[in-house]
């Protein structure tokens, strides 16, 4: 699959072989007006009937219904669907903190990012691969074509780590590149100090589906603190002084949860989906098991 | 419990000490993580500004305050009261007589006094010491004013029990001169108080306890074993006393020579004694041996030995023309072999005889052997010289210093004509005087010994008075001695000077358990001390040659040993007796700190452990998520904490959880209160509304 001069692919050919039957979902279909595989809301020219509908002048005489004139004395017309493909952009968060915890959250994020555009790819939408930090660092277009896996393969390999977090704002610099309907999936742990929710509503003005991917490391969904610890941040310089203690992981579980309650609750209030993914689980378990489960793939 | 330094209880400042380090917000290590947002929520009702931060309770926490108590209770010295009445200077005296080896109380009264002091030993404190004394016939100090416990128990394990009576004065005596160097010295007696002289009160200058070992077990003693000859017939009689309480039957064997001449059963009323006699033995037995077929408590008393007749015989030459008194005395003696020959026919032929008797007549050549004389002819001998016949007017006891007048009543000699003027040499001693002359001389010269009385029997109603038989059995006594005198019976324990032969180059004793000790050369011989076992001891004399074989015997003929109850109390005069009950026992106070020390070692161990389980969780962090077997919250595999950490972990929250609960149920408990207290009668509600 690898060709020389080209770059990497962050996933192995026998990854790859196991996504071949798998699908991108999106809730709704989308008019994007370029011929896909995906149904499209408007009516098309595919084999799929949808309905019937009056003649008007001007149609195509070969759509109509000469059984129904013959019954009716009326002319009517056989639509049929049509089928477009969608664009979809998948966010990676490439801030600081992706590369803390055991093992690093970014690599899953980078494994899954390079899964789904690989099967994006597969259904012939078009891919837009996106780095954050505190803006849209940089991204990457990719249609379907013989360089396109190459070209996402490249660009997650060589992605950009620098700063801080602010999703909103990065999340908003992606209307300059998304143009037209399509499924945005963001990977982050979105453990920004400034929220996700402002960005994540200007993506879904874009006309997007937004599906929200959490990426924790083990130690921070469960803790396992002995003693008296300073605990600094790896963006700021803003540290906490924590010692063990049964209240304290407590707290820490509490607000863990709430924080991924409100994500799922603030995805499902804007018709997305929601997932929270630990950095050490496998690649394929995420993709055929936890996604399969939110209805991401099929 | 006392407290020996109140004053040390200032150190308690050392616990608010402790609770304020555990207040103060502890140094911490850095470590950075992807995101404190979290963190700073959850922290945020649990974290404050102040240097202070609420209390954990921790196990560390709970161990340096455990510690703490501890330190401060060593430093406090708490003593408890110990029932050990051995404290300070205490001398203990071991009663180590024959009656100690009664088994009334297992293993026996001496061990067990043993063991009792053995514990006493054990619970001995840092200031006290002891003195180990054994009580028998002689006392015997085993250890003097020790503290070492070691030692102590080394110098009881060489306590032996013997066969012998115990003599409390001296054993007294001896701890008196021993607590005189020790100061608020006190006496301690553990046996059963069968001491002799018990008639006699014993003033100390000491206060004596005495704890009393023992109970009133039952027993049956030989009290004598002895032999006679009566019209003939050898008889031998045993008495035998019952030490119980009720009517016993008590058979006995009986053994001559080691034979076994018969079995004979006494009964016996409750304390009441009563002989047993067998007849007829045979006229050569030489020894007796009586057993007791009985289990008692006690059981060395239940075997006797004795001698029959004299255990040792000489062969006796009389030379004489006739004399029927001398040959009536002498052959009723028993350690005697009388020969009989007329001057005439007498040769000396070397000395064959131990001891040759001339009567009225003297040899030209004298033989080395004993001499005794009787109206020796008018002539100068080795020993004398004999002079003309003078009358005698008055008779007087000379210097008996070889006992030959013991129970001879001279008064009754009232007829006595003449007599040889007799001339003793230097190392003759007169025994019988007149103012004329003397009348029996002895005295011992290069191993013999002569003797000689000045006048003829005839002329004489010496011969026809008691006395002259007396007379004879001393004189013979005297020639031909038993290795001991009497009837060859002593105590256990009693050195025995054993009476030789004139002539003996070598002397031995061969006891009970075989053992061979020579008592002689030198001469005179040294005193035999090895007399604790019960039997009958040989006595062997080498004289000119001759091989000589004696026997004495060892008895416990003893009414003190064999009745077992213990007494009631000693004949002291500041005796107190020391029993169970708490109130005569004296109350000792003993420092108990070596405990606690123990017991904080302990704790720091523990304390130790906790601390390097918590320093290995802090010290690599990165461990904490090397595991492999960890659930993630979609179920995916995720690793683990060690298992170590997660019992600290455990330990902690339940501690946590505990105390939680135990907050809520008392906050619940105070809202439920102050409800009760602001609810208005239904009343004064109802107007309200």
């Amino acid at each position: 699959m690898q060709e020389a001069g080209k770059g990497r692919f962050p996933l192995g050919a026998d990854v790859l072989q196991r996504l071949d039957n798998i699908a991108l979902l999106t809730r709704r279909p989308m008019a994007t007006g370029r011929p896909g595989r995906r149904r499209s809301p408007l009516a098309g020219s595919s084999m799929e009937f949808a309905d019937f509908r009056r003649y008007a002048p001007g149609d195509d005489f070969r759509r109509i219904d000469w059984r129904a004139f013959a019954r009716l004395e009326r002319l009517f017309l056989r639509v049929f669907e049509a089928e477009e493909n969608i664009t979809v952009t998948i966010l990676i968060d490439c801030s600081d903190s992706m590369y803390y915890g055991d093992p690093v959250k970014a690599e899953l994020a980078i494994a899954t990012a390079a899964a789904l555009g690989y099967i994006a790819l597969k259904c012939e939408d078009s891919v837009i691969l996106g780095a954050l930090t505190d803006r849209l660092v940089t991204y990457r277009r990719a249609n379907s074509g013989t360089n396109a896996i190459w070209s996402l393969g490249e660009f997650l390999t060589h992605l950009p780590r620098s700063g801080t977090t602010d999703l909103n704002r990065a999340l908003y610099d992606t209307g300059k590149v998304v143009t037209s309907p399509g499924l945005t999936i963001i990977l982050s742990d979105f453990l920004a100090p400034g929220g996700y929710q402002t960005g994540v509503r200007a993506v879904r003005q874009l006309r997007q589906e937004v599906a929200l991917l959490q990426i924790l490391s083990p130690d921070e969904i469960d803790p396992q603190i002995q003693g008296d610890w300073r605990l600094r941040d790896s963006e700021s310089t803003s540290t906490v002084d924590v010692s063990s203690s049964s209240h304290i992981l407590h707290a820490y579980r509490e607000r863990l949860a709430e924080f991924t309650e409100g994500l799922a609750s603030f995805a499902h209030a804007h018709s997305g989906i929601y997932t929270l993914i630990s950095s050490d689980t496998d690649i394929i378990d995420v993709v055929q098991r936890m996604l399969r489960q939110i209805e991401l793939v099929k | 419990m006392s407290i020996l330094v109140p004053a040390a209880l200032a150190f308690s400042v050392i616990i608010p000490i402790i609770l304020c380090l555990y207040f103060m917000r502890p140094r911490r290590q850095e470590r950075v993580v992807g995101s404190t947002l979290l963190w700073q929520q959850a922290m945020q009702d649990l974290q404050a500004s102040r240097p202070w931060q609420r209390l954990r309770i921790t196990p560390l926490l709970l161990l340096q305050l455990l510690a703490a108590i501890i330190i401060i209770l060593v430093l406090v010295r708490p003593a408890i009261f110990m029932s050990s009445p051995v404290s300070g200077n205490s001398i203990l005296v071991l009663q180590a007589s024959a009656s100690m080896q009664a088994t009334d109380v297992s293993p026996s009264r001496f061990e067990n006094a043993k063991n009792t002091i053995a514990d006493f030993i054990g619970a001995l404190g840092p200031n006290d010491h002891l003195s180990l004394i054994t009580m028998a016939r002689t006392p015997q100090v085993l250890i003097v004013d020790s503290q070492d416990k070691g030692q102590l128990q080394n110098a009881l394990q060489r306590a032996k029990v013997t066969n012998q009576d115990a003599d409390l004065e001296q054993a007294l005596s001896l701890a008196n001169s021993l607590a005189q160097s020790q100061a608020n010295a006190q006496i301690v007696v553990i046996g059963d108080g069968h001491v002799i002289n018990t008639s006699q009160t014993i003033v100390t200058q000491y206060p004596v306890r005495y704890m009393a070992v023992g109970t009133d077990a039952p027993n049956v003693a030989f009290m004598a074993l002895s032999s006679r000859s009566i019209q003939g017939q050898l008889i031998a009689f045993a008495q035998i006393t019952n030490y119980s309480h009720q009517t016993r039957a008590v058979p006995v064997e009986l053994y001559a020579d080691d034979r076994l001449f018969g079995v004979k059963t006494v009964t016996l009323a409750a304390g009441a004694s009563g002989s047993v006699q067998w007849s007829p033995l045979a006229q050569a037995t030489s020894v007796l041996h009586a057993h007791i077929v009985t289990q008692n408590a006690m059981t060395i008393d239940h075997d006797a030995w004795a001698i029959v007749g004299s255990s040792i015989h000489g062969r006796v030459l009389l030379v004489t023309k006739g004399n029927t008194y001398l040959e009536t005395a002498l052959s009723l003696q028993t350690n005697v072999t009388l020969f009989e020959t007329t001057p005439d026919k007498y040769s000396n032929n070397g000395n064959t005889y131990d001891l040759t008797i001339f009567d009225g007549y003297a040899p030209p050549t004298l033989p080395t052997s004993n001499l005794l004389f009787f109206n020796p002819p008018n002539h100068t001998y080795p020993f004398a010289t004999s002079g003309a016949l003078t009358a005698v007017t008055h008779i007087n006891a000379g210097n008996d210093s070889l006992n030959l007048l013991k129970d001879v009543d001279l008064s009754s000699i009232h007829t006595l004509r003449a007599s040889h003027q007799l001339k003793p040499a230097v190392w003759e001693q007169p025994i019988i005087t007149s103012p004329e002359a003397p009348l029996l001389i002895a005295g011992e010269n290069n191993n013999q010994r002569v003797a000689a009385f000045g006048f003829d029997l005839h002329e004489t109603n010496l011969p026809l008075e008691s006395s002259f038989p007396i007379l004879m059995l001393n004189m013979m006594n005297w020639f031909l001695p038993a290795p001991v005198a009497g009837n060859g019976q002593v105590s256990a324990g009693t050195a025995v000077k054993v009476d030789t032969w004139p002539g003996s180059d070598q002397v031995t004793i061969t006891g009970p358990d075989q053992q061979t000790t020579t008592v002689g050369p030198p001469f005179p011989v040294t005193p035999y001390a090895q007399t604790n076992s019960i039997g009958l001891y040989h006595v062997t004399q080498r004289v000119h040659g001759r091989i000589l074989n004696g026997a004495f015997t060892v008895n416990l003929f003893d009414p003190i040993q064999s009745r077992l109850a213990p007494a009631t109390a000693l004949p002291i005069v500041n005796s107190t007796n020391i029993v169970d009950n708490n109130n005569t026992i004296s109350h000792q106070l003993r420092e108990i700190w070596p405990w606690i020390a123990a017991i904080f070692l302990l704790v720091l161990c523990i304390e130790w452990w906790f601390f390097t389980l918590s320093y290995k969780a802090q010290g690599a962090p990165g461990q904490q998520h090397s595991g492999k077997n960890r659930q993630s919250p979609g179920g995916a595999t995720r690793r683990g904490a060690t298992p170590r950490n997660a019992l600290l972990t455990a330990l902690q929250d339940r501690l946590e959880e505990g105390l939680a609960l135990a907050r809520k149920r008392t906050l619940k408990i105070q809202k439920r209160l102050r409800g009760k207290r602001r609810r208005l009668p239904k009343g004064e509600r109802h107007a309200n509304i």
